[in-house]
């Protein structure tokens, strides 16, 4: 794919919601419900109801199918899930697949999802000596939807 | 934008925080009155946010029962069954006080509060009579 091809996905989806839930510390909450909780905001953000969602992309390291996952937790089964796990730039690539999936007609709202509780867990240093990671790590979680 | 969740608990902390002071209670979405478990930020499917906490009867009828075969060093068999609360959800947990093998599908059965690895847990136990 050269850049002439990426541009014809040019103006053809856009974000139309956007939420972050739980930055900072967010104690006696998980991965999941801050994820969960952030897809409900961006819903809310863009007007739009959890039954219209059929695409669902999201990636934590708390979760191996975290799209399942999350889908599971919502309550929802989307036509469309990709759970790509490739660190930071994992929704750079929902995004992009997610424009692909929208523009080909597949889908018509898509949710792209991210949550972690790594600096407020309860076990935090078991968890990062289980992951090799080390302690600068921040919390967030924050989504796009795109229509 | 941002929400600050500091400081409040999840919903399934929660949930574990009315079992330690010993009370078995599940959400239920004001607006649709139904119940759902397990403990979660929206209703499932509809994403109603209007939820409230009900303590339960606690009471179920067993969906189905599973034996899981262990090791007697290890701690034995043990029961996993699929519990329908009398309330409409189902959840999985134990059913305890019987041979884990012998549970049937469609027996009454009652909650209780336990704890399982440290945790406050529900298992429920045969309704006789």
């Amino acid at each position: 794919m050269n850049q002439n091809d990426i541009n014809k996905l040019r103006g053809k989806t856009a974000v139309v919601g956007l939420a972050e839930s739980g930055c900072g510390l967010a104690s006696g909450w998980s991965a999941m419900e801050i994820m969960a909780n952030s897809v409900h905001d961006a819903l809310d953000d863009a007007g739009i109801k959890l039954n219209e969602v059929d695409g669902v992309f999201a990636a934590t390291a708390f979760h191996s199918m975290a799209a399942m996952s999350l889908s599971e937790y919502l309550g929802i089964k989307p036509k469309f899930a990709d759970g790509s796990q490739i660190g930071g730039s994992s929704f750079l690539s929902h995004i992009l697949t997610a424009a692909i999936a929208l523009d080909a007609g597949l889908i018509n709202v898509a949710v792209v999802a991210y949550g972690s509780n790594q600096k407020s867990m309860v076990d935090l240093k078991l968890f990062l000596r289980r992951c090799h990671m080390k302690l600068s790590m921040n919390q967030g979680c924050q989504l796009l939807l795109m229509h | 934008m941002a929400e600050n969740l500091n400081g409040t608990e999840g919903p399934e902390q929660q949930f574990k925080s009315y079992l330690s002071q010993g009370k078995f209670m599940i959400q239920r979405s004001k607006s649709l009155n139904q119940f759902f478990f397990h403990p979660r930020v929206a209703f499932p499917g509809t994403g109603e946010r209007d939820l409230e906490w009900v303590e339960v009867s606690g009471k179920g009828t067993v969906h189905s029962t599973s034996c899981n075969r262990r090791l007697p060093e290890k701690g034995g068999d043990f029961n996993v069954s699929l519990i329908t609360l009398d309330e409409g959800p189902r959840m999985m947990a134990r059913v305890e006080g019987i041979d884990p093998d012998k549970v049937e599908i469609g027996q009454r059965v009652k909650a209780r509060i336990t704890s399982l690895k440290g945790e406050p847990a529900i298992v429920f136990d045969i309704l006789k009579g």
